[in-house]
């Protein structure tokens, strides 16, 4: 493992001085899952270095707290535990749709460890960009492995290129069809954004999936309460029932009166560098009566400008079935 | 290096403080700083589960905890369990329920469930699956372990235990593994686990390139590192002969390097290794190793090394023919044929995917002579290599196998520890060795991925009449013909084939060697031949069930090779066996398919398979074993058994105790240790309880003759009148223990110690040219049923249950075998749905896709055919072939699902929609 320094932070803004006082070297550390397991393999290259200090912001005080307040939402703390996300009685009956994505993260035992904050900050799984070896582009090499290689699985069927990874969050397409906000703390100010403008596709930024500062933390996750009648749903498929990365994953949450959809928000996983906002699907859906028909309409809207690499068509077909189950899913009174 | 800081911990139950790196991982200041090695350390990449503590109560990795993270807070671990004396309840419960076979996943599932039984003492058995998923087993197929998780749960509510009564004799009597108990508590020590004064860390540096000549090695940097204590690589070894022996001839081998001398021919092979004083500096010490190489173009997959322009590895070319197998007349049999199918079939590599990574430790004894301790399948051969390498007489090495963490035909000579031994040689310090996960997978001998071409005919009433099969065997970069053996022999498959012409030839390609793995040769065989059985079925419209019966091998028929079979020919009454739940399970999936919505998108399936095998390790060269009656009136029993987790050492002891009159707890097994039990022997291919207990049995009743002739001299009576029982020699209500008779046996000048031997009596090799000869004296042979449900719209496949019938003879130990059979048919479940290796890329244990809990199937488990005549109590070995029938049967069933043909493994979700676009 990469030798680094452990700094306890004290506050949100502490830690985004920390890491602005060690500019470059530092890096934060919620469940550290993710980031501990990259410092043990060294995936470093031209762009991206491994940090020589880690600043911990499990010391903070209170950034795991979940809260909800009747008609303003739901607060996750950064630091909030994915097994408590998934585990809390209100999110369960208010936010299914993020109970159920939190229910698939990974393993019970990372789930204990794993935050909110990280979930929504970890690093692409393509294993081009995991192997130490290959100086691959996205480390700030010139070669985008994926192009020739195996790009059967964790590979992108939209929006590619020039690097090819997919984000692998479960939480993120939940919370953005939950139309969330992010605060993000830095060491002079905070801001607050729609979580889904924190995600960059590798044409804006080749080598970070997100718009956060060197120097910036994410502090909280904002979800309005859900107007009423809205419903939502999430599924993820993959290679084994147990823990692996999305295939493919579809979020759907949409308000429903009379069994007509009157406003929706459309999500996909695993098949693009960033979560993957579905807007006409969205359009193909607002309105209509939910059937089969409309649903498979949906489905194939949401996928009308996939672009699968060599060996991954089939991720095509994939999430298509799967937003078309979820649909009829979310729609189910 | 990180400063140390003072930590305070709590573990369990005490206060300490220690000083350490707070940026190194909890599971490693366990293990090294406080000895704590019943936590294992299984991937290091919290994808095994392995390292699970108790942190406050609540399951945690250790392996990915720093331990600055943990300051101040409580930790459990196995040793913790179970203190003040007597196993904690779930610790008695895994030992009694077989539910422990390598045990070095064991500590952490135990862990792992107790955690959930504090807070819920009576889980429902969804709750319990949910925690046990993480957690990665290779051996158990998970089945034993569920039950002894319930079974626990029980006993650590209060409810009493279940005392099972007493019987006579211990042959074919569930019992616990004799190991079991040192492995739940996280005594046993596995090759990781030691440790000395002194120890130097070995570190590999391998080749980045799968292909090319090693131009120059320059360590002169490296060496100045302080730390650095020495080096071993190809050039400073270029004096003596290099290299691990190909087991059999005839067929090119090609000696394999254990590193690199002027050319790499694999990604991962070792070009240099260093000997360091922490693993760290190991670490930068290789980092400054400089390299030049010349790179080559490489050969990857046998499509790719059958072209004819395709790179040489060897300057003879990539393929060799090396066994063809020809009877009766092969046009003639096609010509006769009312039904030919033809088909391509692709099976790929299968990692071993053990638990343990390789691991060993090794030093030079006060006398000079070489000590290595390593989780070897075959100790006899490290030492012979170790001691060719070096031009030492074989007794100044000594070799002795550690409990072996899962091998599965994986551990047999291995880099890792033979560099270990060597760099120890050379630095004279204690050195050890242990993989990190991705070595383990870059590196490690795989299962031979085969290209195979399978053309069978047959008449209209079902009858096969002929078989041409074309095997293209991937060994990998370095030559040995050995597979293409077992895969010609079992292309047959278990039936009556008048006209066949098998040529199977090895192929040489860039990546890791292949080698043995369970099942060796049959799996491949049987994906290929039970598909085209299928295949032929659906032609004729015959029964699938039918065909096979109608074809099964029966005592007196001939195979290919010309071997008359009279004993252990029981397929068919496997195929008996399940016939039942074969028509139980077609009636179900057409009940189930009928009342499915038209618009569900699963559909089930029911698959039929059979599967063969000659066992392992042909040769006429006798195995042998050593009895001795020692003073107290106990046996000692010595052979070169390694105990693999698979529990034949305990069915050794059930049988020697057994013949001896002993109970079993006085029988004292030696084994793999070159130095105490010189007696060659590779534990593999399920021939344990045949060949070992062949010659464990010669040597007692050696013995027996002896005192009962001495016996019956000092009690005046007939010999024929002496019995064995309860440690003594009786005679008509009169006794004499055993140690006053061995007391006796001295006095008068009779030997205690006997040795006996057992050989394949059959053997006759193979000629190269016709394959007539018998390749071994008994056949593996079963039945299984897959049932399955498969998404079309998705591509997932969910095997819901398999049945199995193998033909046994007596079973020895019905408790451990049937934990063999589960372990076999979850490693084919996984080599048929999630294992995928990919050569050079495939680095992690998730990436690889070992099933899990999750991918379980119920598991039904029968034992049929007779005693056999020939062998030790009648018994057959049946665990390891599990494996053969499973994926053909799973292929089988997806097809009978959904039309759609697997023709290549895995069926993962991208394949099984190409296949179902296809259909």
């Amino acid at each position: 493992m990469k030798s680094f320094q452990l700094i306890d932070a004290r506050s949100p803004q502490e830690a985004a001085s920390l890491l602005n006082k060690y500019k470059g070297k530092a890096q934060p550390l919620a469940g550290g899952g993710d980031l501990l397991y990259l410092m043990k393999d060294r995936i470093e290259g031209r762009q991206i270095q491994m940090p020589d200090v880690l600043v911990n912001l499990e010391s903070i005080p209170k950034l795991d707290s979940i809260s909800y307040e009747k008609g303003k939402g739901l607060k996750l703390g950064a630091m909030a535990l994915v097994s408590d996300v998934e585990a809390n009685k209100t999110i369960r009956e208010r936010f299914p749709i993020l109970a159920q994505a939190a229910a698939e993260v990974a393993s019970p035992q990372l789930r204990n460890m794993g935050t909110v904050g990280g979930n929504l900050c970890q690093k692409p799984r393509c294993w081009y960009y995991r192997n130490a070896h290959l100086p691959c582009l996205k480390k700030g090499g010139s070669t985008c492995y994926a192009l020739e290689g195996d790009n059967r699985y964790y590979h992108a069927i939209l929006e590619g290129g020039p690097c090819y990874i997919v984000h692998p969050s479960d939480l993120a397409p939940a919370l953005i069809a939950l139309n969330s906000q992010v605060a993000l703390v830095g060491p002079k100010q905070s801001r607050t954004i729609p979580l889904e403008s924190f995600f960059v596709n590798t044409k804006q930024n080749l080598y970070q999936e997100n718009v956060l500062k060197p120097d910036e933390i994410v502090q909280e996750v904002s979800v309005p309460e859900p107007k009423e009648g809205s419903r939502g749903f999430y599924l993820k498929s993959r290679i084994r029932k147990s823990w692996d990365f999305a295939l493919a994953s579809a979020a759907v949450q949409m308000e429903i009166a009379g069994g007509v959809c009157r406003d929706c928000r459309i999500v996909l996983g695993g098949v693009a560098p960033l979560p993957y906002r579905a807007k006409d699907a969205e359009t193909a859906l607002k309105g209509k009566k939910i059937n089969e028909q409309v649903a498979l309409k949906v489905a194939e809207e949401a996928l009308k400008a996939a672009q699968p690499m060599s060996m991954n068509a089939y991720k095509v077909d994939l999430a298509k079935t799967l937003l078309k189950r979820a649909v009829l899913q979310a729609g189910k009174v | 290096m990180e400063k140390k800081s003072r930590i305070r911990l709590t573990i369990n139950g005490k206060e300490l403080e220690l000083e350490a790196e707070p940026n190194r991982s909890l599971l490693e200041v366990l293990r090294d700083d406080l000895g704590l090695t019943g936590t294992k350390q299984g991937c290091d990449r919290e994808e095994c589960g392995t390292c699970t503590v108790l942190l406050e109560g609540v399951s945690a990795l250790s392996c990915n905890l720093a331990v600055g993270m943990v300051v101040g807070r409580k930790v459990e671990t196995i040793e913790g369990l179970g203190q003040g004396g007597g196993l904690h309840p779930l610790q008695k419960a895994f030992v009694e329920k077989g539910a422990v076979q390598c045990g070095f996943c064991t500590p952490g599932i135990i862990l792992e469930t107790e955690a959930l039984l504090r807070r819920d003492p009576a889980p429902t058995s969804e709750k319990i699956t949910e925690r046990l998923f993480p957690h990665l087993c290779r051996c158990t197929g998970y089945a034993k372990i569920l039950e002894a998780i319930e079974y626990g749960a029980r006993l650590r509510r209060g409810e009493p235990a279940v005392v099972t009564a007493s019987h006579q004799g211990y042959v074919g009597r569930p019992r616990s593994a004799l190991d079991a108990e040192d492995k739940v508590t996280g005594r046993a020590k596995f090759a990781a686990d030691l440790y000395m004064p002194d120890m130097a860390y070995a570190k590999i540096l391998r080749s980045p390139h799968a292909h090319a000549i090693i131009r120059n090695i320059d360590t002169s940097e490296a060496e100045r590192i302080p730390g650095v204590r020495g080096f071993v690589t190809g050039r400073n070894l270029r004096a003596v002969r290099l290299g691990v022996k190909p087991l059999l001839r005839p067929g090119r081998g090609t000696f394999q390097p254990v590193i690199a001398i002027d050319r790499v021919r694999y990604k991962g092979e070792p070009v240099a290794a260093v000997a360091a004083d922490t693993r760290e500096i190991a670490e930068q010490a290789l980092a400054a190793v400089k390299v030049d190489y010349e790179v080559l173009e490489s050969v990857i997959g046998v499509e790719a090394a059958l072209k004819p322009d395709a790179p040489r590895i060897f300057p003879e070319g990539n393929v060799e023919q090396t066994q063809t197998i020809t009877r009766g007349d092969i046009a003639k049999g096609f010509a006769e044929a009312d039904v030919v199918v033809e088909n391509w079939y692709y099976t790929p590599f299968q990692e071993h995917g053990y638990i343990e990574p390789e691991a060993g430790l090794a030093y030079v004894d006060t006398d000079g002579r070489l000590f290595l301790q390593a989780c070897t399948q075959f100790p006899y051969q490290c030492q012979q290599s170790l001691a060719q390498l070096l031009g030492l007489k074989a007794e100044e090495v000594r070799v002795v196998a550690t409990p072996v963490g899962g091998g599965f035909g994986g551990k047999y000579v291995e880099h890792a520890w033979i560099l270990a031994a060597l760099l120890a040689y050379e630095v004279r310090s204690p050195v050890k060795v242990v993989y990190t996960r991705e070595e383990s997978i870059l590196s490690s001998t795989k299962r031979h991925a085969a290209l195979m071409r399978f053309k069978t005919g047959a008449s209209r009433n079902g009858r096969l009449v002929a078989l041409e099969a074309e095997l293209f065997m991937d060994v990998g970069a370095y030559f040995d013909p050995l597979v293409t053996r077992y895969t010609a022999v079992a292309a047959q498959g278990p039936y009556e084939i008048p006209n066949v012409l098998v040529k199977a030839a090895q192929v040489a390609t860039n990546v890791q060697k292949s080698g043995a793995f369970r099942g060796l040769g049959g799996i491949q065989i049987a994906f290929a031949q039970e598909q085209q059985l299928e295949l032929i079925a659906q032609q004729l419209q015959m029964d699938p069930w039918e065909i096979r019966y109608l074809n099964a091998l029966r005592p007196g028929s001939v195979t290919a090779t010309g071997h008359h079979l009279e004993e252990g020919v029981g397929i068919s009454a496997t195929l008996k066996a399940v016939r039942p739940y074969y028509e139980q399970a077609l009636q179900v999936a057409r009940a189930e398919n009928g009342s499915r919505e038209t618009a569900s998108t699963w559909k089930r399936g029911v698959g039929l398979a059979c599967g063969w095998r000659a066992y392992g390790g042909q040769s006429t060269d006798p195995t042998e074993a050593t009895v001795e009656l020692l003073p107290d009136g106990t046996l000692e029993v010595r052979s070169g058994l390694v105990e693999l987790g698979v529990g034949s050492t305990t069915a050794l002891a059930q049988m020697a105790a057994d013949l001896m009159g002993v109970r079993l707890e006085d029988v004292h097994l030696i084994g793999g240790d070159t130095a105490r039990a010189p007696f060659p022997y590779t534990t593999s291919g399920e021939k344990a309880v045949m060949m070992i207990g062949g010659a464990v049995c010669r040597a007692l009743e050696e013995l027996r003759a002896a005192l009962t002739s001495v016996s019956a001299q000092a009690l005046g009576c007939r010999p024929e009148e002496i019995t064995f029982k309860g440690g003594n020699a009786l005679q008509a209500g009169r006794k004499l223990p055993l140690d006053r008779l061995a007391a006796l046996c001295r006095e008068v000048g009779v030997p205690l110690k006997y040795q006996g031997a057992a050989r394949w009596s059959g053997y006759r090799p193979l000629d190269p040219d016709t394959g007539q000869g018998v390749f071994c004296d008994l056949y593996a042979m079963r039945t299984q049923v897959a049932e399955v449900d498969v998404n079309t719209t998705t591509g997932e496949v969910k095997v819901l249950r398999v049945v199995d019938a193998s033909d046994t003879g007596t079973v020895v130990n019905p408790i451990l075998l049937e934990g063999q059979i589960h372990g076999s048919i979850v490693q084919g479940l996984g080599y048929a749905l999630t294992e995928e290796f990919v050569p050079g890329q495939t680095a992690t244990l998730r990436e690889y896709g070992l099933p899990t809990v999750l991918e379980m199937p119920e598991m039904v488990v029968l034992f049929v055919g007779d005693k056999v005549p020939s062998t030790p109590f009648g018994a057959k070995g049946a665990g390891e072939t599990a494996i053969v029938p499973t994926p053909a049967a799973i292929a089988n069933a997806i097809a009978h699902a959904t039309r759609a043909r697997l023709r290549r493994l895995p069926a993962k979700p991208d394949r099984v929609l190409a296949a179902l676009r296809e259909s």
